[in-house]
């Protein structure tokens, strides 16, 4: 994967998964469907808290749309708050430092928040890059 | 056409010549240190009838070209010549070579000094400005270098230095020698939405968001009139403007093609890569494009994944996905072009693939397009349908506007068909497809569902489309996945080809037996005032029993008849009834909240419908049997509809 150098100063994106208002926790070999999607949804109280504390600790939020909302800072924001280093490869993709990115996107660590906001959510993960389909598709095979 | 294109290539470079030459002596404004990497030229190779090309008065007409071609012998060998000392060689025909290298390799092989020059000029707009020309000092023509004295000589006429060009943007699509489609009219022709807009049915009230690069106001679009919303600008992205690779301006003209009268909500999303070949925070981008509340969403983007479980970050995109639909918007995904893509294997979404149309109208599965029994999401197959989509190694398909001189415009250009879309780097068109091309199509067929029968739900009208695609059977898909069309639905191309107008008409049947328009409740409703009582009806007084009449006596024949004594006592009238009590009228009921402070995904008033025939009652049944009709060709049972 390529590489560049480090700004710490760059903004990056993550996406904020909020816990269910069921109890039910989102597993990956349960791919979420219209049909279920109700019993992974987050109650709107615990959201709109999730997205005020986030916002207050110097995150932009974006909608809340099925079961997260997206938090955008600056690289340094996210690794002051999650207590992790981070750094993002030539293809957009964020990684531990140090470490390749997973093909699934990075789930960052949720041990350093206060308890009230781990509680609140469920995962905090970068979308891993997603290729346009209008060209350079050869590459693949 | 392509011959075409080079020989008003070559007009232009001899026009540019002669014009040089008549310009005043050359500016003093030397401006070195300006030279690029790369220098393009132009090498004529000797003349048969021995006129230089490059002659000032040297007059190039039609009728006189013949003159200035060489042989082909000769033609060879300045190609073998100009690549042994070191220069790219982009094309050669007859007339010309086209040459590329550095300021250095020039002056070593032409043994002459190169110089730079800041001259005045006209740019895009029409705006006047300065650009920077290259000269050899040694002739008298700007931009031209002798080979006199040097391993060219005879063999090379001279080499013009090429110059800076402006060219604007154009409506026009520019003309090329291969089979390809054009924007709006082929694509809607094979979409077969021309017939639904001759019917009135063109996606007005429709709002369509587009989660892609960006978009650029190409002539294409304003010159149509067609209607775009603005740039929403998804997290890390700047300049809404601006598209710097092309793919959302480009595909969207697909949109169009099928649907002209939409409104496009075009998302931006952050790029990455070397040449802006991925995206990045595409959640948060789509995300953006559910909270436009559109009626549908079209992305021409996914990821590879061949097999669970997702990711978390993966989780929550198919969450959104789910959540959109489950808002009643109709949300779009390509299928992919090699990829087993996802979102679009997700079940929610019309999954996109692709059909290769030729030019005598017969149909295969895109060898480009992806499709595949889904690992993920059990029965699923992908695609649903398919749009038009190209063939390998480069799907080079649809002349698609771009903004000039932008990823696509450049990375494509030139060369020759298959493997480039021989247009300019900078002429703000390119040519492309991949699914990329075939959710954008079906996006717009949808949007045709929709105005016909706007209370469908994304399920119906992925149902509608699909029952409604024309099947292909032939042609196999990605060898990826090398899967061959076969009569009926398959994971080659789904239900086949959109068809545009067949599924306008099944959405019109669709609509006879179902409320035409949501009603929305009037909240809250004031509740009723209660009705007074009635009074007690007092009772009806008995009647008085009747006294027996009592039986006549047997008439004497002989003896007068007696009188019949009257019927005592007289029966005694009814008393009379008291009249009811008025009825009070009821308080009127409160008007209702007005417009819907809170939109759903579509109000039925938005857009025009089709209205059922007064008291017309249909069956599922009667419905199926008109499907059926429609669908072997009796298409005019709804022409009054």
């Amino acid at each position: 994967m390529p590489t560049r150098a480090k700004d710490d100063g760059q903004r990056i994106t993550a996406q904020v998964i909020v816990r269910s208002q069921s109890g039910k926790h989102v597993h990956g070999n349960v791919p979420i469907t219209s049909a279920n999607l109700a019993e992974y949804a987050p109650s709107p109280a615990d959201a709109v808290e999730a997205q005020r504390d986030l916002r207050e600790a110097g995150f932009d939020v974006g909608p809340v749309v099925g079961i997260s909302f997206a938090a955008s800072a600056a690289l340094r924001q996210f690794e002051k708050f999650f207590g992790v280093k981070l750094h993002v490869g030539g293809d957009g993709s964020v990684a531990l430092e140090g470490r390749s990115a997973p093909p699934g996107g990075l789930e960052l660590p949720l041990t350093h928040l206060s308890p009230r906001l781990a509680a609140l959510i469920t995962a905090v993960a970068f979308t891993p890059p997603a290729d346009l389909h209008g060209r350079n598709a050869s590459a693949l095979f | 056409m392509a011959r075409a294109k080079s020989s008003r290539t070559k007009r232009t470079a001899k026009k540019a010549t002669k014009t040089a030459a008549k310009q005043p002596a050359k500016s003093a404004r030397a401006a070195s240190g300006k030279f690029p990497s790369k220098i393009f030229g132009i090498a004529s190779p000797c003349s048969i009838g021995g006129v230089s090309l490059f002659e000032a008065d040297a007059q190039i007409t039609s009728q006189t070209v013949g003159n200035f071609v060489s042989e082909p012998a000769l033609v060879e060998r300045a190609v073998q010549l100009l690549s042994d000392a070191g220069f790219e060689v982009l094309r050669a025909n007859n007339v010309m070579i086209n040459i590329a290298g550095s300021r250095t390799l020039y002056e070593t092989v032409f043994n002459t000094k190169l110089v730079a020059e800041e001259l005045p000029t006209v740019k895009e707009q029409g705006k006047k400005d300065t650009a920077t020309f290259f000269d050899s000092p040694d002739t008298s023509v700007r931009g031209l270098i002798s080979t006199k004295g040097t391993r060219f000589e005879g063999v090379l006429e001279g080499v013009a230095l090429e110059e800076p060009r402006y060219l604007m943007q154009n409506a026009f699509p520019p003309a090329v020698n291969y089979w390809h489609l054009d924007v709006p009219g082929d694509v809607s022709l094979g979409c077969n939405a021309d017939l639904a807009h001759r019917d009135g049915v063109t996606g007005r009230g429709i709002r369509v968001a587009m989660v892609d690069t960006g978009w650029f106001r190409h002539p294409f679009f304003t010159q149509r009139g067609y209607r775009v919303g603005a740039v929403t600008l998804g997290a890390g992205t700047a300049n809404p403007n601006q598209d710097t690779v092309g793919h959302g301006t480009g595909e969207s003209a697909n949109i169009f093609a099928v649907a002209p009268d939409v409104e496009l909500l075009p998302v931006k999303a952050m790029l990455a890569g070397s040449l802006g070949t991925v995206l990045v925070n595409i959640t948060a981008a789509f995300n953006d494009a559910v909270a436009l509340n559109p009626h549908i969403i079209t992305n021409s983007w996914g990821f590879d994944i061949q097999n669970g479980p997702l990711s978390a970050a993966q989780q929550a995109l198919a969450a959104s996905v789910a959540a959109a639909v489950s808002n009643g918007i109709v949300v779009v995904f390509s299928a992919g072009n090699g990829h087993f893509g996802f979102p679009g294997q997700h079940p929610d979404v019309i999954s996109a693939g692709g059909v290769f149309l030729n030019a005598d109208g017969t149909m295969r599965a895109s060898n480009y397009a992806s499709g595949f029994i889904s690992n993920v999401y059990s029965n699923r197959r992908v695609p649903d349908l398919s749009g038009l989509v190209g063939m390998l190694p480069q799907a080079i398909y649809i002349m698609l506007p771009v903004e000039a001189n932008d990823d696509l415009d450049r990375d494509l250009a030139g060369g020759a068909h298959p493997n480039r879309d021989q247009t300019a780097s900078n002429d703000a068109w390119a040519a492309f497809s991949g699914t990329s091309a075939a959710a954008p199509q079906i996006a717009g067929a949808a949007a045709l569902v929709l105005q016909a029968c706007p209370h469908l739900t994304p399920a119906q009208v992925k149902s509608i489309l699909m029952r409604s695609a024309r099947d292909v059977t032939t042609g196999t898909n990605n060898p990826r996945m090398n899967i061959a069309a076969t009569v009926g639905p398959d994971a080659a191309t789904g239900n086949g080809l959109v068809d545009a107008h067949a599924a306008v008409l099944l959405a019109k049947v669709r609509c006879l037996v179902r409320p035409l328009t949501p009603i929305r409740p009037l909240v809250p409703l004031r509740p009723l005032l209660p009705v007074i009582p009635l009074l007690p009806v007092r009772p009806i007084l008995p009647l008085l029993p009747l006294v027996p009449v009592q039986p006549l006596r047997p008439i004497s024949p002989v003896l007068p008849l007696l009188p019949v004594r009257p019927l005592l006592p007289p029966i005694q009238p009814l008393l009379p009834v008291r009249p009811l009590l008025p009825i009070r009228p009821l308080a009127p009921i409160g008007p209702g909240p007005g417009p819907n402070p809170a939109p759903g995904p579509r109000s039925g008033e938005e857009v025009e419908q089709v209205r059922a025939p007064e008291g017309m009652q249909l069956t599922e049944e009667n419905i199926r049997q008109l499907e059926d009709m429609i669908m072997s060709g009796q298409r005019d049972i709804l022409k009054d509809h």
